[in-house]
């Protein structure tokens, strides 16, 4: 038996604002983290952060770009005081190779070697690139966002936004064509890679 | 990379900086046009595009892949399962702090507070208690939040006389126009035996505590305003609360309905 959908002004609130993106807040969630229970942690902690502040969200247009940043938020948070930080990437030296490569190379194998790799693989190397190019290349390349709707939901211009999925996606072909010894470093120390971090 | 190469690509970055939204349909018709036409004499751009197509298609399996809400996904974390952690986290009586707010913001309430002091001693207002909920109120409210957007518990019944029987307790179902008895189950408030009788009134869910009469008069509060009024009253939140001595034993009306509204289906 039920209660027959009686809920508090909140509660009715937060299912009409919230409970529709949590799916596509763990989607985040897990893409960014690649840990599952981490990933419900962050979620949840995000509801709740929205669930307190919902007065503050002023219409159900604004709502999923406003939970993405506050998971964002979250996420960049645990970063910072409970992860190990980010192993840096030698940004500009995978940049040079993808123009070296782009002025010479015949078309084909790129494009193969790219399609054969493992989804734990690309998940991986997406996670080692940098996150203002990554959460920009996730949104567009795995959720479907739009270049305005990144835009709006990181509270970026549109110019950097359309620079970050491009530089992005050079950065994941160079990680992705690299040796797979340097590959399986991924999660280990960055220290010996780390010789520039734009 | 060669002088030439390095001019080359310098001369080309701006073309490079368009293929990126080429790809992903970002550009306006016109714009397009244009690209379309340097992509014919540009081989570097045209391989620019390769490389940026092929991410992308890879990009885009994994996404299908990866998408909790996809059918065919692999749900190592379900929105069900966040939501559930969520319900029980937020709807507990001991909801989380909300952490302070701007200095400004607390001034305004201390001045808001000294305001709502002087204002009680002046006009007489009913003590903090008296609005807050004594202890059996708030058990009951946050009982009353928990059960109101769930299911009903499995021990639910229509026999209210056995429940009776089994608390010890004179449980009398409200019964009037409009108002639909749904069951009524054992609870607790204050850690005593108390009993929940659920009642649907209009579009709101309404439900009665009847506990025993030393846990109803426990509080003075509870007991001047019943000695005063005949009933006591307090809101949380959204819910409102009237409560009303039995015989050896008191009942707690708790609902999203103004207290007004309240009272009246209990007469």
């Amino acid at each position: 038996m039920r209660f027959l959908g009686h809920f508090s002004s909140r509660e009715r609130r937060y299912r009409r604002l919230v409970q529709p993106h949590v799916t596509h807040l763990v989607h985040i969630a897990l893409q960014r983290t690649g840990h599952a229970a981490l990933a419900e942690d962050l979620v949840q902690e995000s509801c709740i952060m929205a669930w307190e502040k919902l007065e503050g969200l002023r219409s159900a247009e604004a709502s999923r770009p406003w939970l993405v940043r506050i998971l964002l938020r979250q996420i960049a948070d645990h970063r910072r005081t409970r992860a190990r930080r980010q192993a840096l990437l030698p940004i500009t030296d995978i940049e040079e190779a993808h123009w070296e490569a782009i002025a010479g190379e015949a078309p084909g194998p790129f494009e193969q070697a790219v399609a054969a790799q493992s989804d734990g693989r690309v998940a991986a190397l997406l996670r080692r690139l940098p996150d203002d190019f990554a959460i920009v290349v996730e949104l567009h390349d795995l959720m479907g966002y739009r270049y305005r709707e990144i835009a709006e939901t990181l509270e970026l211009p549109l110019g950097t936004v359309t620079s970050r999925l491009a530089r992005g996606r050079r950065l994941l072909a160079g990680l992705l064509v690299e040796a797979p010894e340097t590959v399986e470093g991924i999660g280990a120390s960055g220290d010996k890679e780390a010789r520039h971090h734009e | 990379m060669s002088d030439h190469d390095h001019r080359s690509h310098e001369a080309h970055a701006a073309w490079l900086e368009r293929v990126a939204p080429y790809l992903d349909d970002e550009l306006s018709p016109d714009e397009r046009r244009v690209m379309a036409h340097h992509l014919t004499a540009c081989e570097p751009c045209r391989r620019e595009l390769a490389r940026q197509q092929a991410v992308r298609r890879r990009l885009e399996r994994l996404g299908a892949a990866t998408d909790p809400s996809a059918p065919h996904a692999t749900r190592a974390v379900s929105a069900e399962a966040v939501e559930r952690h969520l319900r029980r986290r937020l709807l507990s009586p001991a909801r989380r702090h909300t952490g302070p707010g701007p200095l400004w913001g607390w001034m305004g309430w201390a001045i808001a507070a000294v305001q709502a002091c002087v204002l009680a001693v002046v006009l007489g207002w009913p003590s903090w208690e008296a609005r807050q909920g004594v202890p059996m109120v708030r058990d009951a409210v946050a009982d009353f939040r928990q059960r109101v957007s769930g299911m009903l518990p499995p021990q639910a019944s229509r026999d209210t006389a056995a429940l009776a029987r089994t608390l010890a307790l004179p449980i009398e179902v409200i019964d009037g126009p409009g108002v639909e008895f749904l069951g009524a189950w054992p609870t607790a408030l204050q850690g005593q035996p108390a009993a929940a009788l659920a009642y649907r009134v209009e579009a709101h869910t309404v439900v009665q505590y009847v506990v025993s009469g030393p846990l109803f008069f426990n509080r003075a509060s509870v007991r001047e305003a019943v000695a005063r009024e005949g009933r006591y009253v307090a809101h949380l939140g959204d819910q409102s609360v009237v409560g009303w001595p039995g015989d050896n034993a008191g009942s707690l009306l708790v609902g999203e309905l103004p207290s007004e509204s309240l009272e009246r289906l209990r007469l």
